[in-house]
């Protein structure tokens, strides 16, 4: 247990030098925010009918989206699919751990520490001095009750956990395909649609729906962001976390058994 | 001449090395059609629960939507050289650029033309084709001129952007996420008219980055739609003009950047 702490600890301290990295993504996600803003309020002037969110609900998702973009695995661990292709994989094999935990400790700081750099300065910013700035119909509101705002960080916890998951798979499917092609080119795409990030999940055809609800994306972004403005109630968030923890079991589960697969058959390619 | 020959030799090796790996291919261009095309699911899905965004409607929207997309996808088929210089500076692989007698710019549009990214070219084909058989749209030949010329303006004005990120990484690595604001933001915002949008933002994207002149100016000429901004007939059809224009602004930073340039010496 201390050597998957420690090297988590490594990680993430490896993650805080990109701290430059950090102010401009924040800018851009800033940006982002801002541009959506004024399309969904557009949308909202447009017309009386009532919507699956209101206005201020909808400012909350984009704000809380844009806060915890980092949070998406949309990205294949370039250094450990290098590590792969080059045969450095020979150099994990030889170490006193679980490679799979090892992985796993690592793709969490690669997702929590960005996420974290960003989240403050910019929760600072939309929620408490843009409405300094009388910019209240543009502000982060918080969440709708104590109770909501529990269980919307054990939710977050859970995300944190899932996203993990998804970014080991990732790495896991590189033992097969030795290239960017297959599901670690696919899943980055995916997230983006389906986590919600673009468009709320809600306000998606029925039909497309279902096929979200059936989906582990939806664990990352909207279930989290619900809980937060009280889309979902407090009483029904449980089933909600029931769904992540489900779907970090299962992706843990197949991951592991296809890394054991895969390590067996494994190549030492390079020399 | 022979740096254009060059070129097309260049981005023909290019194609062969893609197609080497046939089904790797398609299923990438079929992966960024799937996903391109949800995207647009979603927006006809916005459409379907609001009706309409400040009076326009859907196939208005899904028309600059896809112009946009035309004029984005288009410059990504060959900037992906512009897209890795950041990279290619950390390994210090650019010196290699300079020590060949041909330009570094046509070397590194030469890098590779990318063709698993016609998947969001097909897509904007697609959405294309969609609003102007649902707009029932008399395209003549004015307005097929005028079509093109707009796509045109964009895919300068998207090609001079990623100069300037290139240019940009010279100086730094790390901060680059910002230009995302100006190329992905770019898109996103041509997405829709710029009525949508506030006044200081619509300012900064005509006059500063003049994506509303390859987008909504001779878009609103091409729908025979009042400008409700108020211009002129004559200046939407002249206002592509500014997408070249900001391209060989960004030709200009290049070269002042590639002065500037120091190898990182690794």
């Amino acid at each position: 247990m201390r050597a998957y702490t420690a090297m988590m600890g490594a990680h993430m301290r490896c993650q805080l030098q990109y701290r430059a990295a950090a102010w401009a993504g924040m800018v851009t996600q800033l940006f982002f925010g801002m541009v959506k803003l004024m399309i969904f309020g557009a949308f909202y002037q447009s017309t009386k009918v009532e919507q699956p969110f209101s206005y201020e609900q909808m400012v909350n998702y984009i704000w809380l989206g844009q806060v915890l973009l980092m949070i998406l695995p949309f990205r294949v661990d370039q250094e450990l699919a290098d590590l792969i292709r080059m045969g450095n994989l020979a150099y994990e094999l030889t170490r006193p751990v679980k490679i799979f935990w090892f992985w796993y400790v690592r793709a969490l700081s690669l997702r929590i520490v960005p996420v974290l750099l960003r989240a403050l300065p910019m929760i600072l910013l939309v929620g408490l001095v843009f409405p300094l700035l009388k910019l209240n119909q543009w502000a982060l509101a918080p969440p709708v009750s104590w109770m909501a705002a529990i269980v919307f960080l054990s939710s977050l916890v859970l995300a944190f956990l899932l996203s993990a998951a998804l970014q080991v798979l990732m790495s896991v499917t590189i033992l097969w395909s030795m290239s960017s092609q297959g599901m670690d080119l696919l899943m980055p795409s995916i997230v983006w649609i389906f986590s919600g990030i673009i468009i709320p999940l809600p306000f998606y055809p029925p039909w497309m729906q279902k096929l979200f609800h059936w989906m582990p994306f939806r664990g990352l972004i909207d279930i989290p962001l619900r809980i937060y403005m009280g889309h979902i109630p407090v009483n029904a968030a449980l089933g909600s976390l029931a769904v992540q923890l489900t779907w970090i079991l299962v992706l843990l589960g197949v991951s592991s058994v296809l890394l054991k697969r895969g390590l067996k058959r494994v190549v030492i390619q390079g020399g | 001449m022979q740096n254009l020959r060059l070129y097309f030799r260049l981005a023909g090796i290019s194609m062969q090395r893609q197609l080497e790996y046939r089904f790797s291919f398609f299923m990438q261009i079929l992966a960024q059609f799937i996903i391109t095309i949800s995207e647009f699911i979603g927006l006809a899905a916005l459409f379907q629960g609001f009706g309409n965004i400040h009076g326009w409607t859907l196939w208005q929207v899904a028309f600059f939507y896809s112009m946009i997309a035309l004029g984005f996808s288009i410059s990504s088929l060959f900037t992906r050289g512009l897209d890795i210089t950041p990279q290619l500076i950390k390994s210090g692989e650019l010196d290699r650029y300079f020590l060949r007698p041909r330009p570094v710019l046509l070397q590194l549009l030469g890098f590779e033309f990318t063709l698993r990214r016609m998947g969001r070219l097909i897509q904007g084909i697609i959405v294309f084709i969609l609003a102007v058989v649902n707009l029932q749209m008399h395209l003549d030949a004015l307005k097929l001129l005028l079509i093109l010329w707009s796509i045109m303006g964009s895919v300068f004005l998207f090609t001079g952007l990623m100069l300037g990120q290139a240019t940009l990484s010279f100086w730094t690595i790390e901060g680059l996420e910002i230009m995302n604001s100006f190329t992905y933001g770019g898109l996103e915002t041509g997405r829709y008219p710029l009525t949508v949008y506030k006044g200081w933002f619509r300012k900064f994207f005509t006059f500063v980055i003049p994506l509303g002149c390859v987008n909504y100016y001779s878009i609103l000429h091409i729908l025979e739609i009042e400008d409700p901004l108020g211009s002129s007939k004559l200046f939407q059809g002249l206002a592509p003009l500014g997408g070249v224009l900001f391209f060989f602004l960004g030709l200009f930073i290049w070269r002042m950047g590639l002065k500037h340039y120091k190898s990182t010496g690794s």
